[in-house]
């Protein structure tokens, strides 16, 4: 009898230790959540869920704002449940899952939050970018990001967040800040933006501008070029576009990384034929260069200033690959 | 969360849930034939407005939006006495009029009194709303200057669509569509005109979304067919599209008035594909889409309506 227990105690303890261990490994990879699903990995696959929802302030987080109604949470194709149309673009930032919340102040003024989980730090940025105005305050409380108007854009980690509060007025403002610093302390992780960014040459960069994107669908949002996908951007790219300040004018510059230099060489060739098109001339599209797997081009005028960055970025790059090889 | 039903309530919901079903096995639910679709389309190429476009604009909505229908003919060319009027705007967004996301309520306070005016004899609105409904209704306006005006202000309940086929689509084959859109005499298509991420624009032809029951999420992969196709299934009798104040970035959703333009007109007529084309082209749109949104390329190409700006008679 005695021994049989000891067995079954014994038995209870290699599970748990098992359960253990799935837990720590599945918690420490980089795989997305939903892929890690399935029956035998519940208990990780629950705490990596409930991490968003953990996020989001509580029903007293801050005084004079109760929540209303409790924490929502939408994943996967749900998000279109959620924001509709504009969920689209979320899924081509890789993302997992959506927690927000309600609260309301005495005065009736209601407050949402949103906390987007996407799959990397350097796709919240993406998606932040994406929908971030082009004018704001610019708000540094433990997030980065920008306030317009009574809403807050801001991403931290893999975390893209957005504040807004209706009707508006400056209590109300003061409170989507707290609510944002609030979220921001939540999230312990600072999370990288992406490398490209740092490609993009400093001078005459107009803060805020950056963008991060990886599908023709987000590029025909920003600058429309053609029906066509002549640039090739797919799941598998990343791209950056910044504007620059000129004397006269403004250029946008663009660099796209390719999975491979000869990926990048047929994307190249799509995008010069691309040049002989009027829809090329329309925005000014001026030289184009490559450099291993990344593709560079600028719109915008005056031209020679917009080839002249273009070569800065190049060599950017080729610093970027020299330090790599080293 | 997590609170367990009493006996009570258990039963209340059953009782609730066998009379849904009860009522929608008794008033065809599951039915896969158009009920609509066929015999509004015959009256809409047969009709001398089929191509015409009217546009009323100015400082006031409302009176755009008479401006517009008076060069339809007024309402009485479309509403009879006794009817029963379905007006469907976009309520889809908790935001308030100012922020363009949702449709002016002084154009739907407009549109529900010209119906009572023509003799209808109940005006009802509804859509289904992304945000929370309630908020949704409250916010944007609309409620309230739909019941001031004397329309019924409805929320749509999932047990309330029905399965209909779409013969002439390309791609989407079948949907959902709500009973009071499928079963009104006359339905009132009144959305707003706004920048949207995915489909470029969103005008008429797009707000018909707000009539689909199931995950509507589905359709997007496609979208521009399968709006095209919706529209095959579906043709409103009037098409009223506010264009007092449009978002211009950030679409559909923008909260920022800063994306907001105001064009102060109201364009109407009766076939949606006429409308949207012309509202692509004229609406100052800040973005460049490439010329002809692809879902009004589409429905043209398929007969659903005059999408040739050449040949639609505009009417100011």
């Amino acid at each position: 009898m005695r021994f049989f227990r000891l067995k079954t105690m014994l038995i209870l303890a290699v599970l748990a230790s098992l359960f253990f261990i799935r837990a720590i490994v599945a918690n420490g990879d980089q795989a997305p959540a939903r892929q890690r699903r399935g029956p035998f990995f519940i208990w990780p696959a629950l705490a990596e869920e409930a991490a968003v929802e953990a996020l989001v302030p509580k029903a007293d987080a801050l005084a004079g704002w109760p929540m209303l109604d409790e924490v929502r949470a939408f994943e996967g194709e749900e998000l279109f449940d959620f924001i509709d149309g504009a969920a689209e673009p979320f899924y081509t930032y890789g993302f997992l899952r959506v927690a927000t919340a309600d609260y309301q102040n005495e005065d009736g003024q209601f407050l949402t939050v949103e906390i987007y989980e996407m799959d990397s730090s350097a796709n919240a940025f993406g998606i932040y970018s994406f929908n971030r105005p082009s004018q704001g305050e610019k708000v540094e409380m433990g997030t980065r990001g920008v306030m317009a108007e009574s809403i807050l854009y801001c991403w931290k980690d893999r975390y893209y967040i957005k504040v807004h509060t209706f009707p508006d007025s400056p209590a109300a403002r003061d409170a989507v800040k707290a609510f944002a610093e609030i979220i921001a302390k939540n999230i312990k992780e600072e999370g990288p933006p992406p490398a490209l960014l740092k490609l993009l040459p400093c001078e005459g960069l107009i803060p805020g501008s950056e963008k991060f994107l990886h599908q023709k669908k987000i590029l025909d949002n920003i600058q429309f070029l053609s029906r066509e996908n002549v640039l090739k951007l797919s799941e598998k790219t990343n791209m950056v576009l910044a504007d620059y300040k000129m004397e006269e004018g403004k250029v946008t510059l663009f660099i796209v990384e390719y999975p491979d230099a000869e990926e990048c060489k047929l994307a190249s060739l799509s995008y010069a034929k691309f040049l002989d098109t009027p829809a090329a001339q329309k925005i000014k599209a001026a030289k184009w260069m490559t450099c291993d797997a990344f593709l560079v081009g600028s719109w915008g005028e005056p031209e020679d200033k917009a080839t002249q960055l273009t070569k800065r970025a190049c060599a950017n790059i080729q610093y970027y690959l020299k330090l790599k090889k080293k | 969360m997590g609170k367990k039903s009493s006996r009570r309530e258990f039963l209340g919901k059953s009782v609730k849930g066998a009379l849904a079903l009860g009522a929608s096995f008794i008033f065809g639910f599951g039915k896969k034939e158009p009920l609509f679709s066929e015999e509004t389309e015959a009256a809409t190429r047969a009709s001398p407005l089929s191509n015409v476009v009217a546009v009323g604009s100015g400082k006031d909505p409302g009176e755009n939006t008479l401006a517009a229908l008076a060069l339809l003919g007024g309402m009485g060319a479309f509403v009879k006495p006794g009817d029963l009027v379905v007006v469907k705007p976009n309520i889809s967004w908790d935001r308030r009029p100012e922020q363009a996301a949702t449709t002016n309520p002084d154009v739907v306070a407009a549109v529900v009194k010209e119906c009572l005016k023509a003799g209808a004899g109940k005006v009802r609105i509804f859509d289904r709303a992304l945000n929370d409904p309630r908020r949704c209704y409250r916010n944007s306006g609309i409620a309230k200057a739909a019941q001031d005006a004397g329309a019924e202000v409805f929320f749509p309940k999932d047990y309330d669509y029905i399965d209909v086929k779409f013969p002439r689509a390309r791609r989407l084959k079948a949907w959902p569509l709500h009973r009071a859109a499928l079963e009104a005499d006359v339905f009132i298509n009144l959305p707003i005109a706004k920048d949207h991420n995915e489909a470029k624009l969103t005008l008429c032809m797009k707000n018909l979304m707000g009539i689909m029951g199931d995950r509507r999420g589905r359709i997007h992969q496609g979208l521009h067919q399968n709006l095209a196709d919706l529209n095959s299934g579906f043709k409103p009798h009037l098409n009223i599209l506010d264009a007092n104040r449009i978002q211009v970035a950030h679409g559909p959703n923008a909260s920022l008035l800063a994306d907001v333009r105001e064009p102060k007109m109201v364009i109407a007529g009766v076939n949606a594909v006429s409308v949207d084309a012309y509202a692509a082209a004229h609406l100052p749109w800040e973005r460049d889409f490439g010329g002809m949104v692809e879902y009004i390329q589409y429905a043209g190409e398929m007969g659903l309506g005059e999408a040739d700006l050449a040949s639609i008679e505009v009417r100011k």
